[in-house]
């Protein structure tokens, strides 16, 4: 079920194009954080990490969390300009091709899409029809690329280490930062998937709390934390520099490292990871109908 | 938690009954064995399979094994009491290990046929060929010297069967612990009505004979159990004590079966069990897969 809360206000004045509208939608089966970010001073916006409900037992879709997306879109006038993802989610299918469908709007992911896509493409036996080029998003960004959503930029930080596609979008003073940090008393996103790495997580992190201190972080999950009773989604570089479990100020890298890697050898396999990555490897599309019309997940047997 | 327990032959031509109990899908797997002979049968193992990461296991088919070597046993049949939904079934792995013949309800080739649809599978031959042995209402066959005779008992699903062993009656999916209730009926090819007769002629049979049902979901905590009475059944189960009627059972039966989700392996076990309890056959890259077909199982309530 999707539910939105309060959104993130400019609390200031600021120049124009410095300081997004920032309203989280969350989707509690899967402890995800959907965002719509607004520019203040036009209509545009854009929608990060959006989710397809999902049924895994009967195999079903539906989309009432994308349905209040787009109703907070319609409420406020406003208009789509960026459909992105932060990276390809193992414990969620996305909703960008049902909302760019209705809304409008150019998908975007990060350029490492293509390794995610052959290494999945692989282990799903997707056929030739399965293009690996990233071709099934409009925008592939890199490190240092910009965007615009009406007076604000976009700026693109790729983050690997929970997979090697996860970027964190710098929007104004709010950074969008997927599966890298959790709220400061839960840590960190693991790194046991195909193609993450701990090492690299570490770093990706540094670069995020290398941003100013007083920047928004926005988180893509929570699943709240001993001794805390409610969702939370934002935070601060400030706050995670200072108290993040796993990588506050004075952790080393090889700390973390073996941390991560203890740490995630005792987790079992997110409940959605094979129907949401062979979605989400298609930019949300689900995969081609056989002849008969109907459409199949696969699940591969001993694979993972 | 007690995942096992030996209930003991108290007379000649009665069996032992060994019960393994499966916690992760709550499911019971039987040995059933002739004291005078040693002959022995086993009823609904389970092949474990963990959804998440689509891996495979034996572990629980492996304690069987165990059992039997331990037991000096020999097993002369590999039975399901219908086609699961919520395991895969481990006779394939244990025919492989054992030789012995598997067998089922006659009707599974008419869940074969229904699932072939949903699954569009062209080729697959609805015919039962994956068993040894299809039985239908009355047939008989022999454990040793232990007599075993076939009740067809659909409700649940339509090909489900009873196998009444000397005293003792293997239900599966009809009647759970008498603080549990029954099982449901809202699957494809389930029928709220049929399974209250079915249950009705489970509890026609003799006052003290030994019920083992196919899951128990430990009500309130308590440890697992799975064997009960025809007697304490027709006093104490909480869905069919006092005067209920067919009609009364089966409004019960569909309201409750309206607010339940799916069971979360009905989709993967399907395909498995639908073939005897084997894998699907592998793809060019030689990985096997099962498929989950979206959007076409509706009715249950949301997960």
């Amino acid at each position: 079920m999707s539910q939105q809360s309060r959104a993130s206000r400019p609390g200031v004045a600021r120049p124009n194009g410095t300081r997004p509208i920032v309203t989280p939608f969350f989707d509690e089966p899967t402890n995800t954080f959907s965002y719509v970010v607004q520019d203040p001073d036009s209509p545009a916006c854009a929608i990060l990490d959006s989710v397809l409900d999902f049924d895994y037992a009967a195999g079903r879709t539906d989309v009432r969390s994308a349905d209040a997306i787009i109703a907070f879109v319609r409420d406020h006038g406003l208009e789509v300009e960026w459909i992105l993802e932060t990276h390809v989610h193992a414990d969620h299918l996305s909703a960008a091709p049902y909302l760019h469908e209705t809304l409008g709007g150019k998908t975007g992911i990060g350029a490492n899409i293509t390794v995610v896509q052959d290494v999945f493409g692989k282990a799903f036996n997707a056929g030739t029809e399965f293009a690996r080029d990233g071709s099934q998003f409009d925008r592939l960004f890199e490190e240092g690329d910009t965007f615009a959503i009406g007076h604000l930029e976009g700026r693109v930080l790729h983050t690997p280490g929970h997979t090697p596609a996860c970027l964190t979008y710098v929007i104004g003073d709010a950074a969008f930062v997927g599966d890298t940090l959790f709220m400061p008393d839960y840590g960190t996103a693991r790194c046991d998937f195909p193609g993450g790495d701990a090492r690299a997580l570490y770093r990706s992190i540094q670069k995020v709390l290398a941003l100013p201190g007083e920047t928004r972080l926005f988180l893509c999950h929570d699943y709240k934390a001993p001794e805390r009773e409610e969702y939370q989604h934002e935070t601060s570089v400030a706050e995670q520099r200072a108290h993040n479990v796993h990588v506050h100020e004075g952790v080393s890298e090889d700390a973390f490292v073996t941390m991560r890697t203890e740490r995630d050898a005792t987790l079992g396999m997110p409940r959605l990871i094979l129907p949401s990555v062979q979605v989400n490897m298609r930019a949300g599309h689900m995969p081609p109908a056989e002849e008969n019309g109907q459409v199949y997940l696969k699940v591969p047997i001993d694979k993972f | 938690m007690k995942t096992f327990e030996l209930s003991r032959s108290r007379a000649a031509g009665q069996p032992d009954v060994a019960g393994f109990f499966d916690l992760r899908t709550f499911s019971v797997q039987y040995v059933v064995s002739d004291p005078a002979t040693r002959k022995c049968a086993i009823i609904d193992p389970v092949h474990d399979f963990d959804e998440k990461s689509g891996a495979t296991a034996t572990h629980h088919a492996d304690e069987l094994l165990a059992y039997i070597q331990e037991q000096g046993l020999e097993v002369e049949w590999i039975l399901d009491t219908h086609p699961h939904a919520d395991h895969f079934s481990a006779a394939q792995y244990l025919k492989e290990q054992l030789g012995a013949p598997t067998a089922i309800g006659e009707k599974v080739v008419e869940v074969q046929a229904l699932w072939k649809e949903l699954y569009h599978w062209p080729d697959f031959p609805d015919d039962g060929s994956q068993w040894d042995r299809l039985f239908a209402e009355g047939d008989t066959f022999r454990i040793g010297e232990l007599e075993a005779r076939v009740m067809f008992s659909p409700g649940h699903t339509l090909a489900s069967i009873t196998y009444v062993i000397g005293d003792a009656a293997f239900v599966h999916d009809t009647l759970f612990q008498p603080d549990f209730g029954t099982a449901r009926a809202d699957f494809p090819g389930g029928d709220a009505h049929q399974l209250w007769r079915s249950i009705q002629a489970i509890l026609a049979l003799p006052d003290a004979t030994r019920l083992f049902t196919g899951h128990d979901y430990m009500p309130d905590g308590r440890e697992p159990q799975w064997e009960s009475t025809v007697r304490e059944q027709r006093e104490r189960n909480k869905h069919l004590a006092g005067n209920v009627t067919e009609d009364d059972y089966a409004a019960m039966r569909d309201e409750r079966d309206a607010e339940l989700p799916m069971p979360k392996l009905i989709l993967h076990a399907l395909q498995v069990n639908t073939r005897g309890g084997q894998l699907p056959a592998p793809e060019a890259n030689g990985k096997r897969y099962l498929k989950i077909p979206l959007d076409a199982l509706d009715g249950a309530d949301w997960d």
